[in-house]
Formats: structure tokens, sequence, C-alpha cells
């Protein structure tokens, strides 16, 4: 499948995804707190953050199905709402079970398709693409979670948009699905599309994703690539020693940033596990612990999100090597 | 324009409760025939010189109360079932334009219970006088022409009503809520109005969807055709359209009002 030359040009806006000081109350209670953001094209953006951070709604005002209390989300450079066939620019799935239970699947993509000028061949062929071709005039309503989440999928992809957006594709679906979500996210980016992915699962973005937006709580926490929060989480060693001083001096030596810790422990940054043990045995110097402790994506992810509000009030977006402590 | 009406037809064949509505349609036509072959047996067996005292009720009037509740429910479902199933979220992330997509679900919703409502009336109207025969059922005399404005004035009420049942079904957005307010505004309120003290019974009835085909087709209001009230109150056939017209317009205003402005959840 390849991107279609066709539609209007926009500009270096094409396929642009943009949230500027975006806030939605719902009653007293705010989904989204002066978020802002951009996606850019050719990349899998990841949109992290845990169940309530505001992800869908944030979604859901892009899609122009809520309205947003103050700010703005644009697609293209303009609002979802006002643009004729957005089947054409715009994909989405934002929930799997936003189908009408008594259709085919293929029907339902036929009453999608048909609003936007789209035919029934092209029905065909995304069904197949997601392979759903076998059930498409089986009752939706008989679906398992995995197969809607598939039909969600080849409706957003009905119109083969520029601009893709996915709120939790990948639950209900089996590792094989899974599997098939992330190649279908790295193809789409891969040929040039904007590919926004929601998701509360950082293990599953640190293999889909090339970027993150991060949010808790409605508000930004980070924008980030998943390498640099991979680095900025990196803890080095942990390496406990009898003779804690001299170990110290000759890591240093070594070229390592050393910091003791208050339980005696030595936090080593800038040298392998095996480097480490090489030099304390060749000085002779014995060690009790060498554990390595950089942290994972998914420690990092729990400790950006597990008080969002700290490390807002800690700059945000700072570069993080010596507040490896922050918290606790 | 053309393009979300084509979607919506698309929904309104595809949709199994669709053809269910219409199953049932058909069963209550096919119910009327059997009701023509019985005042034909009731009539066979009377002495001659009963059969012209022999009253029935006209089979394309009997006919109206099942085709009315029928398209109401069809109406609501239009809009009701895509908030139940969540489809709605579909249906605008695919059209934006909210005003758009009630406006076509009120073109297809309101062609096809037109379509309906007059050929099962007609159907129902041939049917029992084929059945009759040359019999002089007193009932199944009038000619077609005869019978014409009313025909067409009971083959008409469906739509509105299924027009009424969208709109207030976008307003309420549950099924079982806006079936039964349905319901009540075209059975339950109208025998209500009737007890009020005249000159109210009538005043009231005359503007309710029941006596508003009454005087459509015109007849006189409930109320006055029992004897309870003056003779005088009443609507013209004119007035009458207009009044139905009026439902249909603040039923679908008050839809695109808060369809605009409402979150989609």
């Amino acid at each position: 499948m390849v991107r279609r030359a066709a539609g209007p040009p926009y500009g270096t806006l094409d396929g642009m995804i943009e949230v500027k000081e975006l806030t939605k109350r719902y009653g007293a209670a705010v989904a989204v707190d002066g978020l802002s953001f951009q996606v850019t094209p050719g990349l899998v953006t990841g949109f992290l953050g845990p169940n309530g951070a505001g992800k869908s709604t944030t979604m859901r005002v892009l899609l122009g199905l809520d309205a947003p209390s103050s700010g703005e989300g644009l697609v293209n450079g303009r609002r979802y709402a006002t643009i004729r066939h957005p089947m054409h620019e715009v994909g989405a799935l934002l929930d799997a079970n936003a189908v009408h239970g008594g259709r085919s699947a293929f029907d339902h993509l036929r009453c999608l398709a048909r609003s936007n000028r789209i035919g029934a061949r092209r029905v065909a062929e995304v069904l197949e693409q997601v392979g759903l071709a076998g059930v498409a005039r089986k009752r939706a309503g008989g679906f398992s979670l995995g197969m809607r989440q598939r039909l969600g999928i080849a409706a957003a992809l009905l119109g083969d948009p520029g601009v893709l957006m996915f709120d939790e594709p990948v639950n209900g679906l089996d590792p094989e699905g899974v599997r098939w979500i992330r190649h279908l996210m790295r193809s789409l980016a891969a040929e040039g599309r904007t590919v926004l992915l929601s998701s509360h699962l950082m293990s599953e973005m640190a293999l889909t994703a090339d970027r993150l937006v991060v949010v808790g709580r409605g508000r930004l926490i980070t924008e980030t690539s998943v390498q640099d929060l991979a680095d900025r989480f990196e803890r080095g060693v942990l390496v406990r020693s009898p003779r804690a001083a001299e170990l110290t001096a000759v890591l240093e030596a070594a070229g390592a940033t050393v910091l003791a810790e208050p339980d005696g422990g030595l936090a080593v940054k800038g040298l392998e596990v095996a480097e480490i043990g090489d030099l304390a045995a060749g000085h002779g110097l014995a060690v009790h612990e060498v554990t390595p402790r950089s942290a994972s994506l998914e420690e990092a992810y729990m400790e950006l999100t597990g008080d969002s509000v700290e490390y807002r009030a800690a700059g945000g977006s700072g570069a993080g090597g010596d507040r490896q402590g922050t918290g606790r | 324009m053309t393009d979300v009406l084509a979607s919506e037809w698309l929904k309104l064949r595809s949709a199994r409760s669709t053809w269910y509505i219409l199953g049932v349609v058909v069963a209550f036509v096919l119910l009327m025939a059997g009701f023509a072959f019985y005042v034909v047996s009731l009539w066979e067996g009377m002495p001659p010189e009963r059969r012209a005292g022999l009253r029935a009720a006209q089979p394309e009037q009997v006919v109206l109360l099942p085709l009315q509740i029928c398209a109401a429910v069809l109406g609501v479902l239009t809009i009701t079932s895509e908030y139940a199933t969540g489809m709605i979220r579909s249906s605008f992330v695919a059209v934006p334009r909210r005003g758009a997509v009630l406006a076509a679900k009120a073109a297809v919703v309101a062609a096809a219970t037109l379509v309906v409502g007059q050929a099962s009336v007609f159907v129902t109207f041939f049917a029992s006088r084929a059945i009759a025969g040359d019999r002089p059922i007193r009932d199944f005399a009038p000619t077609l022409i005869g019978e014409l404005p009313k025909m067409l004035a009971t083959g008409l009420s469906p739509m509105v009503l299924a027009l009424v049942g969208l709109g207030l079904g976008a307003v309420l957005r549950s099924t079982a809520g806006t079936v039964a307010s349905v319901v009540a505004l075209l059975y339950v309120v109208p025998r209500f109005a009737v007890a009020l003290p005249d000159p109210w019974n009538a005043r009231v009835g005359s503007v309710l969807p029941e006596d508003l085909t009454r005087q459509l087709a015109g007849e006189a209001p409930m109320a006055v055709d029992l004897g309870s009230s003056d003779s005088a109150i009443g609507l013209s056939p004119p007035m009458a359209l207009a009044v139905m017209a009026l439902y249909v317009v603040v039923a679908l205003g008050a839809a695109a009002a808060v369809l605009g402005r409402r979150d989609v959840r």
C-alpha cells in the first residue's frame, strides 16, 4: 500500500497532528489540562499514560467528537470537523466496540465507506488486509474483542489516510495479533504516514514506537524518543565492596562516575558489569555484589507517571542524569 | 450530501431490525385479510334481512395502529441503536457534520415509512374489498375515490411518528425511553385528553397525533365524535397537516440543536 499522491497539498502541515493548550473539563473533572504536543509524519508516536490520563479524551477532541473547553486539536492544520471526506485524510480506531452488532463486517465497513465515497472493492481489500475476509459476511456482534480491533483497524485504513490514530489497539489481541499490529504500525509509518498510537503499556511502546508523548493527569509529562527515555533512566551498576573507598578510586580512574549510596553501596555509571569485575579482580579488591541497575523502560515509565506532578515541578523535559534519586 | 444519504440508506437496509419491523407490518396486513374473511363469514352466516345491519371496522383504518407503532420504533432505532452500540462514534468520525447525518437519517426514514405506510393501507384496502367481492357489506361499500383522503392521511401518519421518534431518540439516546415516550404520546396521552372537561378534551385532543390523523382525513376529534364535546372544535385538514409538520420540525430541530452541542459519548 502506497500513500496516495492525490488530495490537496497542505505544505508543511501535511500529516501533522497538533494539540495546542488543550483543556477538556467534564463538569468539575479535568480530563485534559493545558496539553500541547505535536506528532510528525514517518514515525510511530506512542501516546502513553496510565488509564485516565486523558489520552482518549485528547483523541476524541482531535476527531471532533468532544468539543474542547479551551485550546484546540488540529490535523493537517485544521479542525477535524471541517474536513469534508475525513476518512481520506485521517483514519481512526477509537473504540473497537463502536460497531452495530447486527451488521456484518462487510456491511459495517460499507456504510462507513459510502459516506466518504469509498467503493466496495476497497472494503474487500481492507478486510483482506486485516485478516477478516473469511468472516466478512458474519455479524460483527459475534466477533471477539480481537476481531473487533481488526475490524476497527480496517475502518481506519479504508480511506488510505496519511494520518492514523489508534486508541489502545492491542487490547484483546492474542500474541500473533499483537505482533501483527506492531508490524502494521511500523510499516504505516515507514510509508511516510503519521501514526499516533495510545497505550498504557510501556512494554508495547518500547517495541513499536519511535517517539513518546507521555501524559499523566491530563498534563504532558514528557515528549521524548524511546532511546532518550531509556538513557535518561540509565542508573548504572550497584557495587558493594568491603573496600569501597579503594574500589571507588579504581573505578573513577577507569572513567566511571561513582556515587556512594546511604547504605554503603556504590552507584557506578560508565562501566559495564564485566569491566567492573575485571578491574576489581585486577586490583585484588573483593566485591560482594555487582548488579546492573539500568531501569527498564517499564520502570522509567512507572516512575514518570507515578507522580506526574513531582516531575512537572522538576522541570518536565529536563535531561535527567542527576535526577535518579528523585522521589524515593 | 448524496454520499451521506447513500450511507444511511445502506445502514437502514443492512440492519436486521429494519427487516423484522417490515415483517411485523406484513404480518398485520395479512391479519387484516384474515379480518376481512371473518367479516365475510359473519355476513354469510346472517339471515339476509339482518345483513344490512352488520357493522365492521374498516381494515385499512385498523392497520393504522400497528403501522404507527412500527414506524415510530423504526425511527427511534435509527438513532438510538447507534448510541446503544457505540456506532454513533464511528458515524460521526466518518461524517463530522452531524446535521447532515441527522438530515440523511430523517430522509431515508421518511421515505421508507411513507412508502410502507401508504402501501400497507392501499394493499389492505384492495385485499379486503377483493375478499368481500360483490357482497354489499356496509362498511366495505365506500369507493376508493371516496376513501382516498382518509387513506392518504392514514398512510402519512406513520412517517410523522417515525420522524418524531427519530428526533426524540437523538435527544434521549435511550431506545426504551424513547419508544415509551412516543407510544405514550400516541396512545396514552389521548386517553387522558378525552377525560378532560369539555371543551378542553377536544382542544387538547385535536393537537395530539391520533386526532391529527383523523382531522387530516376530515373527521372530527375523538372527543367530538364521542359526543362529549362541542362539534365546533377541531382543525381543518390543512391546519391538521400544519400541526403534524410542526411536530416533526420541533422534534428534529431539538435533535439538531442537541447533536451540535453535545459531546458524543
